[in-house]
């Protein structure tokens, strides 16, 4: 077209200074928040992957094979649509583990130096091509609208302006992990340009060039041939692996994986990118054919790669274009060399210099300039690529290259993501397996002079595969190399634990388990020791930053505090270093001890406070987990019995509410230490119950000085949980009765008075019997004179008033309101409690006419409460004579069994009904009718004998009546007065 | 969130069945206009759209 050089140069410059102008403003806040935060302009963002391929070499690829080469960007569309299910987790672990690069993302997984380094090196070669390709476009765009320059010395202008500008603008952070917002505005707005110009480009085909759609469907019905070639590609070998080769590249390059996660700020922008990114690629694609069939219908004496330019007629439209060819390029060089540089900095130059790191230097310095240097070398190393390459079958070409190469990682990312079982050498070997075939089958052939793709092409049809193209037969054969030694490699190869561990965190929302202790005691030690490794600046800020995000002052801080901060660090440095590096100089310099006796504690403190100051970050299935995790905990800590966990080394790692109300020990107290640093009685009663082999210890007194408590304690072993270095623990429930008793006690006082009401009838009756006697003796007295007489009838009085006072003793005795049950225990008789029993329950009207059959042994020792050992027989017989008939007959049976005492109560009433029978001693169970019976008295009296150390039940045998069965221990010699 | 999943699945199986099976090579054969490709791939789009629009005003992540 004749446009002067200096024109271009000016343009060029004036575009790029633009684009610096952009990013600094945003930089700057100059930019509203909501538009620099919008998900369209993260979308437009990701519009990198449309470089001078898209630009100027679709048209040529769309010359060649037709509809293929829209197959470039139905892949991305496929892997986008696939975002839940690969995008999102990849981005999870970019954000949580601060993982720069694609590198650093399968070195997290396929942990140690090597995978970064040979991940590194393969990308650094693979992109070389592509990379390449933007340099030659860019040189030849400017050739085709001079007409007059020399390209390389043009490649060269471009290479020196674009090394500038990506230093001055991808290099300006102290530190690499930033987000540049800048840059994601500068790439988007690069994204609008080339969209813009390609629309413009279509619209001047359409209008200028055909004059209208009637014009081009006029053509294309006198070429039919245009149209069925386009199509003849489809469901072809060709079609499928270049589908596959740009779902793969969608988030496998590393310019795609910078922009899709590094510089992603918002995840909720990602589900807006699943469908406007492909979007843009429609929009972008639709100007391809109508420039394609333009440039076919000027008869242009170019290669279709240029036919964009050559139509043009108008200077201001082929500048559009030429800065829309120019934005591509850029954007591609500028964001690859930045992720790249990320790659051989902390994957191949920090490794080996970072030893040389004194507490003196700077290492943000030194590593914001290797950076710059990298980008600079990077640039060269493309523009030598471009130099030593010749271009015979179009910018596609040299693009494929470089997606061949990035879908050898496909096999790892999808064993990072889906397979636990995939190991470093498994992914090392399959991934050299797959660059070897790579290198022989495409780039060989581009670096002699003998050799080039077609040539290729044609020895593969030489061999018999005739339909065959060179990118299915390269993407199948180095795909099927590096699958099968990466799955064999694996299953012949162990997991390292720290593998083990990144392969947790890679296939499952989980944090990775803190294990082990830091055994700095302080922040300003740590900050000393980290300061030898990295320099003094760099310790303090990256300090101060993990501090800052975990909001702990610093100071003086507790192991679990000081975890957490090692972990943060860990991924703080991460970012600055990558992951290998970060964990090997933390983890290899400061010591972690794995088996400390607090480990466990620690680690879940550590990660109950991480899951705290996380909370806000969480998504689906994690705060899900999450939301349970506080249910669980909640209920645990307002549960109305004492919970109490211990750790493997008796350290509380919980200790609910109700625990803190009946110890009166708050948690965070209680959660300091070790049961043995427990306040006096629980330190003693907790360890000697642990101590024991029982798992429940009852009626434990704990003397709290103003009172005393009643306490039943209850164990139970924790399991080891899968995946914690440390062992298990032991749960403790911690039961306050005092109350209850308290209780029992009152209950136990009001059915004795219940029974007193029931027997007053017959006291009255049986103490007026004796009382009328003793009138009657009295009245004699007052006739009969004879003083021989006066001692026999006293004697009658006597033996009445003793009548009396037997049963005023007895219904005191029973009546008796005593120490809690079971407080008083002596040796007694228990035949001298059933005479007393039978004698009270003899006293009721109704008792009167029932014949008592008692056959008992003549001693029945036994260690108890005397008064609850009447109670315990009044209620028995009590409910017998409510069942029995006038002239019905009750036994009573008392006899030594071996070590116990068995006391049976059988009646003929009617019986308890077999399914009431294991509930007759539950409270307010009764068969009586309405206020007739309290429900209270057989519950009493399980729960007098269970007190005792005895049994009580319902013989199932008797089925005539109901028999209650009572075992009691037979008291030892020993056995004297005991509390 | 799993009826999001199942939705994105089978919108992958659609996308697949269009572009990527043997109905692909019989729409191909059909003789159909150039802008026929542009067409489905959009219907592709939209539906992703949709699915995702419907899913974020459902509240899921």
């Amino acid at each position: 077209m004749g446009i002067e050089l200096w024109t271009l140069f000016a343009v060029a410059l004036t575009y790029l200074g633009a684009l610096f102008l952009i990013a600094y403003a945003t930089d700057a806040g100059w930019l509203p928040r909501s538009l620099v935060d919008h998900p369209a302009v993260y979308a437009l963002s990701l519009g990198v992957y449309a470089t001078s391929w898209t630009y100027y070499g679709s048209v040529g690829l769309a010359s060649s094979s037709g509809f293929a080469f829209l197959t470039i960007y139905l892949g991305v569309t496929a892997a986008f649509l696939l975002g839940p299910y690969l995008l999102q987790p990849i981005l999870r672990l970019c954000r949580d583990y601060q993982l720069a690069s694609i590198a650093d993302l399968l070195a997290f997984r396929f942990g140690g130096r090597a995978t970064g380094f040979v991940v590194t090196i393969f990308m650094l070669i693979g992109i070389l091509p592509y990379i390449s390709l933007q340099i030659h476009a860019v040189a030849a765009s400017t050739r085709v609208l001079t007409s007059e320059a020399a390209p390389a010395q043009l490649a060269l202008l471009f290479c020196v302006l674009i090394t500038i500008f990506a230093v001055l603008f991808g290099a300006r952070h102290l530190t690499p992990r930033e987000r540049h917002a800048g840059l994601v505005a500068a790439i988007a707005f690069e994204s609008a340009i080339k969209l813009i110009a390609l629309l413009v480009a279509g619209w001047f085909a359409v209008n200028q060039v055909f004059g209208g759609f009637d014009g081009i469907s006029r053509w294309l019905a006198d070429n039919p041939e245009e149209v069925s070639t386009l199509y003849a590609p489809v469901g072809t070998p060709l079609w499928s692996s270049l589908l596959l080769l740009s779902f793969c590249a969608a988030f496998l390059l590393p310019r795609q994986y910078h922009m899709t996660f590094v510089e992603n700020e918002r995840p909720a922008s990602l589900k807006t990118a699943y469908w406007l990114f492909p979007l843009y690629l429609l929009l972008l694609n639709l100007p391809i054919l109508p420039i394609l069939w333009a440039g076919k219908y000027l008869s242009l004496p170019l290669a279709p790669d240029f036919h964009v330019l050559g139509m043009l007629n108008d200077k201001a439209i082929a500048l559009l274009i030429y800065v829309g060819g120019l934005s591509a390029a850029s954007a591609m060089i500028i964001v690859t060399t930045l992720a790249l540089s990320y790659m051989c900095l902390n994957h191949l130059f920090l490794p080996v210099s970072i030893g040389a790191i004194g507490p003196d230097t700077n290492l943000y310095q030194r590593i914001l300039w290797g950076k710059r240097v990298l980008i600079a070398g990077i640039i060269a190393a493309g523009y030598a690529f471009y130099l030593v390459i010749e271009v015979h079958e179009g910018l596609a070409s040299l693009g494929l290259i470089s997606f061949v190469a990035a879908v050898q990682l496909l096999p790892g990312v999808l064993g990072l993501l889906f397979w636990t079982r995939a190991t470093q050498a498994g992914f090392i070997t399959g991934l050299l397996a797959g660059a070897a075939v790579w290198f022989i089958l495409l780039v060989m052939p581009l670096l002699t002079d003998s050799a080039s793709i077609s040539s290729v092409q044609r020895l593969i049809a030489s061999l018999g595969f005739a339909d065959t193209d060179v990118w299915s037969l390269s993407t199948f054969c180095s795909l099927v190399c590096n699958c099968t030694a990466f799955i064999l490699v694996s299953m012949l190869t162990r997991l390292s634990t720290e593998e083990r561990d990144a392969a947790v965190a890679c296939t499952s929302d989980s944090m990775r388990p803190l294990t082990g202790l830091v055994t700095v005691p302080t922040v300003a030690e740590y900050t000393r020791q980290l300061a030898s490794l990295l320099g003094r600046e760099v310790a303090d800020q990256e300090i101060q930053r993990a501090l800052m995000v975990l909001k702990l002052q610093p100071g003086e801080l507790k192991a679990y505090e000081m975890r957490l901060l090692h972990e943060q660090l860990e991924r703080n440095l991460s970012g600055l270093l990558g992951p290998t590096l970060a964990r090997l100089t933390l983890r290899g310099n400061l010591n972690l001890a794995d088996q400390g006796d607090h480990a466990l504690t620690e680690s879940l403190r550590a990660m109950e406070l991480r899951l705290e100051t996380s909370r806000e970050q969480m998504r689906g299935v994690t705060k899900q987990l999450d939301d349970m995790r506080r249910y669980l905990r909640d209920v645990l800590q307002r549960l109305p019995i004492g919970v109490c966990s211990l750790g493997p080394g008796g350290e509380v790692l919980i200790w609910n509410a109700a625990l803190e109300e009946i110890s009166a020990i708050a948690s965070v107290a209680a959660r300091r230490g070790s049961v043995a640093e427990l306040p006096a009685p629980w330190c003693d009663l907790i360890s000697e119950f642990l101590a024991s082999d029982r798992d429940q210890s009852l009626r434990q007194q704990a003397d709290l000085g103003d009172a005393i408590k009643i306490i039943n304690f209850h164990k139970s072993s924790i399991a080891v949980a899968p995946g914690w270095s440390a062992g298990g623990g032991v749960v403790l429930l911690v039961e306050d009765r005092t109350s209850l008793e308290t209780l029992e006690s009152e209950l136990a006082h009001s059915e004795r008075l219940a029974s007193i009401g029931r027997l007053a009838a017959g006291v009255a009756h049986e103490i007026g019997n004796p009382l009328t006697g003793i009138a009657s003796i009295a009245q004699n007295l007052q006739y009969e004179s004879a003083l021989d007489a006066l001692p026999e009838t006293s004697d009658d009085i006597l033996g009445q008033v003793e009548r009396i006072d037997t049963i005023v003793k007895s219904l005191l005795t029973f009546a008796r309101s005593g120490a809690p049950i079971g407080a008083l225990r002596e040796r007694i008789d228990l035949r001298d409690s059933l005479d007393q029993a039978l004698q009270l329950v003899r006293l009721r009207e109704d008792a009167q006419q029932i014949i008592f059959n008692v056959e008992i042994d003549q001693s029945l020792p036994v260690a108890a409460d005397a008064g609850q050992m009447v109670q315990i027989f009044v209620n028995l017989l009590n409910n017998a004579c409510d069942v029995t008939a006038p002239g019905g007959q009750i036994d009573v049976f008392g006899s030594r069994q071996a070590n116990q005492v068995q006391v049976r109560v059988q009646d003929r009433g009617c019986g308890i009904p077999a399914q009431q029978q294991s509930t007759v001693f539950e409270p307010f169970f009764t068969t009586k009718p309405v206020g007739q019976g309290t429900g209270l008295g057989l519950a009493l009296v399980y729960s007098l004998v269970t007190d005792h150390g005895g049994r009580i039940t319902i013989d199932p045998t008797v089925t005539s009546g109901t028999c209650f069965e009572l075992l009691l221990p037979l008291a030892g010699d020993a056995d004297g007065v005991a509390a | 969130m799993a009826v999001r999943h199942d939705y994105t699945l089978l919108l992958l199986v659609l996308a697949l069945f269009v572009f990527h099976s043997p109905f692909a090579r019989w729409w191909a054969s059909l003789g159909l206009p150039w802008y026929t490709v542009y067409l489905l791939w959009a219907a592709v789009i939209a539906l992703v759209a949709y699915n995702q629009i419907r899913d974020s005003s459902a509240g899921g992540d």
